[in-house]
Order: structure tokens, then C-alpha cells, then sequence
């Protein structure tokens, strides 16, 4: 049975968009980062654009429409350090590495997998998308502000999600699909200076809040 | 007037005979050249080699080779294996695809397909829940088939239209 929940004093016109964790759900976004990032990148002739995350036709086809070369590939996220336990060495972060040469990209749409970085190998992330891009290449990725929109309920102290497709429907519109029984992992949030120090190799141009809480980061390679 | 018309169409209507069934009906030929569209590489066959043919065909077996099917379709059947690469007009995988694909009109991914390699088409559909790693080059100028010509005994060889031809490794 799909859960429902209405937050107090929403509006009664038009339904409150599902939570980002429930299945099946699907959200309009108004991304004005995005809109600069394609707008800025599209200038060149044939930009190297890497789309992270699940597979979506749609923005494939529209990014390639643009005259844009587009690389697909999926992304596992790394497993989180285990406890340390007492009398046994300091366990290490799993490594994160992305299979792409350096200064492969001209754009990397990250979306939200982000979230699914555990802290600790948050700065390997950050150095990998570092890694491929071109110097002027810019990153694009979003990351939950805060739990409530991911989890319905009280604070959880772990909530399990599973990325979203990401579905450019023009340059400032995007529509987030969750799909049913989708591989779950743990999703975090992270501060936004946490994200500003993985993302050290590059220079941070705007972090937008969006309205269902999910903030926008677009950055640069200097 | 033409309610009369309609009142006297049913008599203008040739009426069958019994002796129809005796002689060859128009019926017939379109039926002769529907199955002659429909070629197929079963599950249970095999390739090793180049595959070239000037006509549709759909592979539900295992091909490893280059496939050319210029100017036609190409279709990847869900139990369909193919490494090697691809120039066809339009090419559907519903199966898996191990190599680089070039069409002159669409390439489409189903739901259920798998490809591993570069895409180059003026058209592509990825159906989501598709599986693909690669890269997708939908430029439309650079999109022809930019193969090798084919040698002199193939440009210069006079094929039936439907032919289909497989060069072993």
C-alpha cells in the first residue's frame, strides 16, 4: 500500500510530492544551478558530459540532442567503514574510484549520489570527480538538506534509499523518478562544508536550496 | 444520393466461388514475402566472424564478429549475444551487446538490454532500467557508417537483394 503523509498547512490544490524515500515517488524540481551549468557548457562544440547514477533515456536524449558526447556508467557506492572495534587496528575507508582517465569531462551530472557516499570516503569522492573533469569543467549535484524529506516519521539515526533517476525535462526543470524495490543503501547528510572540502580541487559557484529541501551545488575546475 | 449507393454496393460485389481455394489468390505472395523479411538467428546457433547481409535480420543466438547491415535493421532478441561491433540503419538490443554500435537512423536500448560499448546514432532511445556503459554520440553529421569500404569482391559482387553473408575467423 503506498504511504501517504501530508505535511500541516500544505496546500490543498495540489498534492504534497511524495518523499524522496517512498517508493514509486516522483518530484518536480526548479533547478536554476542547472540551468547555468547546461547553458554555460552547451557553449562549447561537443562537450564531454558524464550522467552518474541510474540510467535515464531522457536526459541522455536530451543532453545528446545538444550536441553533447554523453558517457553512462554506474557507480557503486563504497561501504562504510566498519566500527572500530578495540585491540584491532583502525579499520580504512573503502576506496572510491571512478574508471574514466584523467580530464575526461567537460560536465559531470553527479545528481544525488553524493548522499550515498559515507563521510568518511566523502574526500576520495571529491578528488575522483576532481580527477575527470577538464580544467573549466564543471560538476553538477544535489544532496538532501536535512532528514525529514527522506525519511517519513521521526529522525531515524540510518535511512536506506536508493539513488534517483533524474529526468531533465528542459534546462530548469528536472523530475526526480524513485522506482519500486530498488537496491536500497544508506543514505547520509552531509553539511554543506563537508561537501565544499571533498569538493577542495574545485571552486564552489552556488549552493541553491530548493523547495522540497534538496540543495543544489554546482562547481568548477579552476 | 447516396444512400442508393449503399443499397447497391452489396451487388457489385464479386461474389466467391467455391473454386477459389484451386486457383493462387493474391493472398499468397504477400505471405511468400513476409517470410522472406523475417530472417532469424536462432537461440541454439552460433557465429564466429564477420556478418554482413542487405536485409532485416534478428539474432536470438550468439554472434562474435562485426555485423553490416547497411541500410537495414538489426534487431538484438532478448536471448540475443553479440560481441563485436555493429553498422546497420537502426538497431534494437533487447538482448546484450558487447561492442561499439553505429546506425544511420535510431538505436534503441530496451528495458531489458544490456550494452557495453560507444553509440553512435542521430537517434538513440534508452529505455530506463537499461543497462549501459559507454558513450553516446548522437551528432547526426558524424553519425554514417564510418566503416572500412568493403573490398573490391564484395563492392563488385552481384548479391541478390536478400543475402546474407558470414565470413568466418
Amino acid at each position: 500500500m503506498p504511504f501517504s503523509w501530508t505535511r500541516p498547512g500544505a496546500s490543498k490544490q495540489g498534492a504534497e510530492p511524495p518523499l524522496a524515500g517512498s517508493a514509486g515517488s516522483r518530484e518536480h524540481l526548479v533547478c536554476k544551478g542547472l540551468y547555468q551549468v547546461l547553458e554555460k557548457v552547451f557553449l562549447e562544440p561537443k562537450p564531454e558530459v558524464l550522467n552518474m547514477g541510474p540510467l535515464c533515456g531522457d536526459t541522455v536524449a536530451y543532453l545528446g540532442g545538444k550536441g553533447s558526447r554523453v558517457h553512462l556508467g554506474e557507480f557503486t557506492p563504497p561501504r562504510p567503514m566498519p566500527a572500530r572495534v578495540s585491540g584491532k587496528p583502525s579499520p580504512t575507508p573503502a576506496p572510491v574510484s571512478l574508471t574514466y582517465d584523467d580530464q575526461s569531462f567537460d560536465l559531470v551530472l553527479a545528481w544525488d549520489l553524493v548522499d550515498f557516499v559515507p563521510p568518511e570516503c566523502l574526500p576520495a569522492f571529491g578528488a575522483e570527480l576532481c580527477r575527470i573533469l577538464n580544467p573549466g569543467g564543471r560538476l553538477f549535484l544535489f544532496s538532501q538538506a536535512n532528514q525529514a524529506r527522506t525519511s517519513p516519521g521521526p529522525a531515524k539515526k540510518e535511512i536506506y534509499d536508493s539513488p534517483g533517476r533524474f529526468r531533465i525535462l528542459d534546462p530548469s526543470h528536472v523530475r526526480i523518478e524513485k522506482e519500486d524495490g530498488g537496491a536500497r543503501s544508506r543514505r547520509w547528510i552531509h553539511p554543506n562544508r563537508d561537501i565544499e572540502r571533498a569538493l577542495k580541487g574545485l571552486s564552489v559557484q552556488g549552493i541553491h536550496l530548493l523547495r522540497n529541501q534538496l540543495r543544489e551545488f554546482t562547481a568548477i575546475r579552476t | 444520393m447516396t444512400w442508393m449507393k449503399n443499397k447497391q454496393e452489396p451487388e457489385t460485389r464479386p461474389v466467391r466461388s467455391g473454386t477459389a481455394g484451386t486457383e493462387p489468390g493474391p493472398p499468397a505472395p504477400k505471405r511468400e514475402k513476409r517470410m522472406e523479411k523475417l530472417v532469424n538467428i536462432g537461440q541454439s546457433v552460433e557465429i564466429r566472424g564477420e556478418l554482413q547481409g542487405n536485409e532485416d535480420l534478428t539474432i536470438e543466438g550468439k554472434v562474435d564478429g562485426k555485423i553490416t547491415l547497411k541500410g537495414h535493421n538489426l534487431t538484438v532478441g532478448a536471448n540475443g549475444r553479440i560481441k563485436g561491433e555493429i553498422f546497420a540503419k537502426t538497431v534494437l538490443v533487447v538482448g546484450e551487446v558487447n561492442g561499439n554500435v553505429a546506425a544511420d537512423d535510431k538505436i534503441e536500448v530496451a528495458a531489458t538490454g544490456s550494452m557495453l560499448g560507444d553509440i553512435r546514432a542521430p537517434r538513440v532511445i534508452l529505455a530506463d532500467g537499461a543497462r549501459f556503459k559507454g558513450a553516446i554520440d548522437m551528432d547526426s553529421g558524424r553519425s554514417k557508417m564510418q566503416e572500412k569500404p568493403a573490398s573490391g569482391s564484395q563492392a563488385g559482387s552481384e548479391k541478390p537483394p536478400h543475402a546474407m553473408s558470414a565470413k568466418g575467423s
